[in-house]
């Protein structure tokens, strides 16, 4: 009961806070623009030399007035832009009109959940494992080797880094596809062949990204477990004779995690605004294309679902790891 | 008959700073003889190398401390064995059972994230067998009742104990295996001083029950007077005199020692204390000969060029001094 009172409501409190503090900033930031959506829409119609007369033009303004949410004054389109979000509606996409935006995010959104949560989910993992044994026997010459390949390989830029695999596997070797997310001619089904197909096509997103996930892991990793080894729990563990495996697992790792964890929450909220680059390099039919295509050709209402697509993830996941911490770290019960 | 010895202990941090090396004489040639089942105590001003010294003494020594010259014996089942030639597993297996350590009391002494009892099968465990281990959760409870500590502290969590409680908490871990030797570097210095007197107390109890050897490093001189058999001044990583701890107090004869005895407040005393002149030398760049020489009020030409041997004056009270002995340490 106390839990319930002391962590679990403030949190959902906040968490509730967070979404409605963002979702309003989302409705704010394009009515900022001096960009009049319905007269660029017009404008570009004119432009293609198409006569529309006065009455015409004032009934298309009515109309795209609608469907960008502009009708009556900003408290109403405000509500009303509150009311569809929470029914999960955007309203139309323009880039692709008339699809609905939601049905389009509902396309992509499952391509790069399963990239970016297998990357990022494996490439924390990894880079924890490696980082935490390279700083544990941070005196040994294999580590401070693999401490220094993690450093030649972070700094490189990763649509670099996706090109050279790109240009090795998929041009050199010819053994990986180029680009896509599925062969061409196969429909998306459960069979063994889709999916071993999807992983073909996956595997150099993926390694482009868990590559340089794993280096950044590694390091940060490495950095926490040389501090914590010189905490005086770890010294007196060692003067006590504790055995190194108890040691390095229970003392160094389970207390290294503690920041990690929340580092995870904070990249895995963020794989719903996708990989833009990664994707755009290997044409990756995921929310990166889809939001490179939406800002190309300013289409207010794709973008604005997007971004609220994110918030609520990023929010979603910290909420997920705040409930979930105190299981790793007794300190933070009821507190 | 001695249990732990030390034999011209030299220990000292190498530091490589920009390509330039910076050498620290934490511990320079100490011989010190620790009877079995006596309080061994060692005092001296910070920075002089008393946690050095107690850490070599321990087998601790990690870089940027080595180990430059000198040995260190401990005396198991009758002999003496060097713990610098021993195998790691094989010291491994002595800590705790035949010395264990106690660190200063900090925050961050036990690992935050296990309870307590965890931490204890983590340090027991390492050193008994399984069998032995079912056997001996009975006696944790009654080694903790006996230390007057509740056992549902035993199920708590490292911040849910104040100072003086963990600390004690930490007393129990050292002492449970029953070890020979216990080093105990700045029990107290953390806690207050109504705390400090129960971890006191509490290791004075488990020696006189158990009768083991406690090392015990501080630089108050009050607990000192109420625990320690023997006391070792040391300064700038020497131990420069050794008495018996009455001796000490009541007829302190390196200058030092003088100066630390006279600054201790008496009750009913209100004159003014004298402390000694200058600062600690730098371990990384002593002054020749004596290294006190520079504070020194009786400083004689001799005490600049050469170091006094550590010798004994009267019986069981060594001092290195030139004013009582003229023997040159080579």
């Amino acid at each position: 009961m106390n839990f319930v009172r002391r962590y679990l409501i403030p949190r959902l409190i906040s968490y509730f806070l967070v979404i409605f503090v963002g979702i309003t900033i989302v409705f704010i930031v394009p009515r900022l623009s001096p960009i009049d959506p319905v007269q660029q829409m017009i404008n570009t119609i004119t432009t293609m030399g198409t006569y529309m007369d006065p009455q015409a033009i004032e009934k298309l303004t009515e109309t795209l007035k609608d469907l960008y949410g502009l009708r009556g004054s900003l408290w109403q389109q405000y509500l009303n832009f509150l009311g569809r979000f929470i029914k999960g509606d955007f309203g139309p996409s323009f880039f692709r009109f008339p699809v609905p935006v939601s049905k389009l995010i509902a396309d992509s959104l499952p391509w790069t959940v399963g990239l970016l949560s297998v990357s990022t989910f494996l490439s924390w993992l990894i880079g924890n494992i490696l980082g935490g044994i390279c700083g544990f026997f941070y005196q040994k010459k294999w580590a401070r080797f693999l401490e220094n390949t993690a450093m030649v390989i972070r700094p490189i830029p990763y649509y670099i880094f996706a090109l050279i695999l790109l240009l090795i596997f998929g041009y050199f070797l010819k053994i990986l596809p180029i680009a896509g997310g599925f062969s061409i001619g196969t429909t998306p089904s459960f069979s063994l062949r889709f999916i071993a197909d999807l992983v073909k096509y996956a595997l150099l997103p993926l390694l482009s990204m868990m590559t340089l996930g794993i280096a950044v892991t590694l390091q940060s990793m490495r950095l926490i477990v040389q501090n914590i080894l010189r905490e005086d729990f770890i010294v007196f563990a060692k003067a006590g004779g504790v055995k190194n495996r108890t040691l390095l697992f229970k003392y160094v790792i389970r207390n290294a995690m503690l920041p990690q964890i929340t580092g995870l929450a904070l990249s895995m909220g963020q794989i719903f605004g996708g990989a833009l680059i990664t994707e755009i390099v290997f044409s990756y039919p995921g929310m990166g294309t889809l939001l490179y295509n939406a800002i190309n050709t300013g289409d207010y209402n794709l973008i604005m679902g997007i971004t609220a697509i994110s918030i609520v993830g990023i929010a979603t996941f910290i909420l997920i790891i705040d409930l979930l911490y105190p299981l790793f770290d007794p300190r933070i019960r009821y507190r | 008959m001695p249990i732990l010895k030390s034999e011209n202990l030299k220990s000292f941090y190498i530091l490589d700073i920009y390509g330039k090396k910076h050498v620290i004489q934490a511990v320079n040639g100490v011989s010190l003889e620790v009877e079995e089942s006596e309080i061994y105590g060692i005092a001296g001003e910070s920075g002089c190398g008393k946690s050095t010294l107690v850490r070599v003494l321990y087998g601790m020594i990690e870089p940027p401390l080595s180990l430059i010259d000198g040995n260190v014996f401990y005396k198991r089942n009758g002999e003496f064995i060097s713990i610098f030639t021993l195998p790691e597993e094989e010291l491994r297996k002595l800590r705790w059972e035949f010395i264990s350590y106690i660190p200063q009391g900090s925050m961050n002494i036990l690992n935050p994230v296990i309870k307590i009892i965890d931490s204890f099968w983590d340090f027991i465990g390492a050193h008994i067998s399984k069998d032995e281990k079912e056997k001996m959760e009975h006696s944790l409870f009654e080694f903790f009742k006996m230390l007057g500590l509740p056992s549902k502290t035993l199920y708590a969590y490292p911040h849910q104990l104040s100072g003086g409680m963990r600390q004690r908490v930490i007393v129990a871990l050292a002492t449970f295996l029953n070890p020979k030797i216990i080093i105990a570097d700045e029990p107290t210095t953390a806690l207050d001083v109504v705390a400090q007197r129960g971890v006191i107390q509490l290791l004075k109890s488990i020696q006189s029950f158990l009768n083991n050897t406690i090392i015990l490093v501080t630089h108050d001189m009050g607990v000192h007077a109420t625990i320690s058999d023997r006391i070792g001044i040391m300064y700038a990583g020497n131990i420069i005199e050794e008495a018996k701890t009455e001796e000490i107090y009541e007829d302190p004869l390196h200058p030092y020692t003088q100066y630390l005895i006279k600054s201790l407040p008496k009750i009913g005393d209100k004159s003014y204390k004298v402390s000694v002149p200058g600062t600690p030398p730098s371990l990384a760049n002593p002054p020749s000969g004596c290294k006190f020489h520079p504070r020194c009020n009786y400083a004689m030409e001799e005490c600049k060029l050469y170091v006094p041997k550590f010798v004994e004056v009267k019986p069981k009270h060594k001092v290195a001094c030139f004013l009582y002995s003229k023997e040159v340490d080579s």
